[in-house]
């Protein structure tokens, strides 16, 4: 609140002045005719009568000046007062024209009287809207922690929980918590309120446990500081909680991750390492055991490359960073090139490959090479997985919306258990089959990325035993050339 | 006459299963090599192996599974453990070493000379 208060010290100054200077020239005046009682000289008493009401006049406007002055002094404090409040609202106390008070003369007296009265609740106004702030501040504050903050008795009791805790603890409002011990409010259990009521160690003062809800675990960390002491010297505890559910399964996912990828690198090290240690230390190696332990060397070396490649491409689409080379793309070209590069493979299983293009297809915008490679790294998988003599479909669809290319194979399926994990980084099938069979565990989530980039996905659809169907689906709108 | 010792090989990556056997097979020793697990339990329930060295992670058994199974019966009960594994911190292979009574466990990219060498010390010592 901005109070703008006009200064009149200046003029009543002056005012006092002139009127104590008029008291003065007519007390000297009744010094001149001293020692003659007034009474005997009616010239005396007349002035003497001047004197009297001068005096009392002069009374007055003082009590009244004075009062403009206590009053121009009691808006200045209460300007302070709401100064340190920082109301925003403004409030003008200057008086009306710029008139000074003394202008206004006795008529000030009951003006001062009334502008007391105003004051007084004016005052009152602003203390109790000071007070009201600072009421509601700190709470409308810790409610806006993201932070769970409770304070603790000296009994273990939940004296005061903002909103995040009772959020956590599962309550609108932090009022039901209020008394319970912060075990009770988190449900957790009896190993866990033990630790919390600093049973187990009065000195520990950061704590992380969990309580069950639904499906899930939820974890919380918090850290408790000793707050004022009570009466009978026992500590009461101010707590900070927050719940780290997410952050936990993030690290727990990043962990698994870095488990899985450091596994599948150290695979082909280790034989690319105890394979050039054979050829180093075995000198009466023949020469076709020679050839062989070089080429499983450059095979594993190629696999790790493999590898490297595929996971950096893999981490690049999904932060972003890989932007698509789209290009007008013929679908009948591209679909000859992918069927060029893995006819041979088809061949050398003895796979029957079929390739099924519409008669009528539109030209699209695409990345003509990461398509190919999706689609390509599908149909190696067909192959890979679909025994000798089995069949691998290669189907283009186009309708109004979407363009869909499926692979279909004969092979070898994929179970219930496994298929909702198909698409994870590195995940290969619980299925001896599939182990007997190289592979990085990689190939269908870049395929996967591969589609989200256009804007699609890939769905699969499959039986163990009676095989498989991998779709990459996306849509025309943002490929239509 | 000298004894052969018998050794039994249980790894899932084909290329790495025929290097180690080469290597132990220069070494002296008799190979069998499994591919999964479960072969590999049933080949040493059934017949006498002196050392066993396993792979952790395989189709069917792991590596621990079966090192359990042969600690708990059969007629390699009393051979010489040795684990090799491609996982690092997430594998607690000390417990497993104390609680199988493992000779030694290695991991992945290992020598194989350092393997051969191990072997043999931990033999000589469990003769001695």
């Amino acid at each position: 609140m901005s109070l703008k208060i006009t200064n009149t010290n200046r003029t009543l100054r002056h005012v006092l002045m002139v009127h104590s200077a008029t008291v003065l020239l007519i007390v000297a005046a009744i010094l001149g005719f001293a020692g003659i009682p007034p009474w005997q000289n009616p010239m005396l008493s007349g002035v003497l009568i001047a004197i009297l009401v001068a005096l009392g006049g002069s009374f007055a406007l003082h009590r009244s000046l004075y009062s403009l002055l206590q009053i121009e002094t009691r808006l200045a404090r209460i300007a302070s007062e709401a100064s340190a409040a920082q109301d925003t609202a403004s409030l003008s106390l200057e008086p009306a024209s710029g008139n000074t008070p003394a202008e206004f003369g006795w008529n000030r007296l009951v003006e001062a009287g009334r502008v007391w009265r105003a004051l007084d609740e004016l005052q009152k106004t602003l203390l109790a809207s000071m007070a009201d702030r600072r009421r509601g501040t700190g709470p409308q504050l810790l409610d806006s922690l993201s932070e769970g903050v409770a304070t603790i008795d000296a009994e273990g009791k939940i004296t005061y929980a903002n909103m995040s805790l009772a959020a956590m603890c599962g309550q609108p409002n932090g009022e039901p918590l209020i008394g319970q011990t912060l075990a009770n409010a988190f449900g957790a259990d009896n190993d866990t309120a033990a630790k919390l009521s600093g049973e187990i160690d009065p000195a520990q003062t950061s704590f992380e446990w969990t309580v069950p809800s639904g499906s899930i675990e939820r974890v919380f960390r918090g850290h408790r500081r000793p707050g004022r002491k009570s009466d009978g010297g026992a500590i009461s505890y101010v707590w900070t909680i927050r719940d780290i559910t997410q952050q936990k399964l993030a690290d727990s996912m990043r962990d698994k991750f870095l488990a899985t990828a450091t596994h599948e690198f150290r695979t082909p090290l280790a034989n690319i390492r105890a394979y050039a240690e054979s050829l180093d230390m075995s000198d009466d190696l023949d020469p076709e055991s020679r050839k062989r332990f070089y080429n499983v060397i450059q095979s594993e070396s190629m696999r790790l490359a493999q590898l490297v490649d595929d996971l950096l491409d893999i981490s690049k689409m999904q932060a972003g960073a890989m932007a698509l080379e789209c290009r007008e793309t013929d679908l009948g070209r591209l679909v000859e090139e992918i069927s060029q590069k893995v006819e041979g493979e088809m061949r050398e299983k003895h796979l029957e490959y079929r390739c099924e293009l519409p008669p009528k297809y539109p030209k699209l915008m695409l990345d003509k090479g990461k398509l190919a490679a999706a689609i390509v790294n599908l149909l190696g998988n067909a192959a890979k997985y679909t025994p000798e003599g089995g069949r691998v479909t290669f189907r283009v669809d186009v309708n109004s919306n979407r363009v869909e290319f499926s692979v279909t194979d004969t092979g070898i399926g994929i179970s219930e258990e496994d298929l909702p994990r198909v698409f994870e980084r590195f995940y290969r099938c619980n299925d001896d089959r599939v182990r007997e069979i190289t592979g990085s565990g990689l190939g269908l989530s870049l395929t996967q990325e591969v589609a989200r980039l256009h804007g699609g996905d890939v769905n699969v659809q499959s039986k163990l035993n009676e095989g498989s169907t991998f779709s990459i689906s996306l849509p025309l709108d943002s490929t239509a050339a | 006459m000298e004894t052969v010792t018998k050794a039994l090989v249980a790894e899932d990556d084909r290329a790495l299963a025929d290097i180690i056997r080469l290597a132990l097979t220069r070494g002296g020793y008799q190979v069998t090599v499994a591919h999964d697990g479960k072969k590999a339990l049933t080949l040493a329930t059934n017949s006498k192996f002196d050392v066993v060295v396993s792979d952790y992670q395989m189709p069917l058994l792991n590596g621990e599974q079966l090192l359990s199974g042969i600690r708990a019966g059969g007629a390699s009960q009393e051979a010489l453990l040795f684990l090799c594994s491609a996982k690092s911190f997430e594998l607690d292979s000390e417990r497993i070493r104390k609680e199988l009574g493992l000779s030694s466990v290695f991991f992945k990219p290992f020598s194989l000379g350092e393997l051969v060498t191990t072997i043999k010390s931990h033999q000589t010592a469990a003769m001695a």
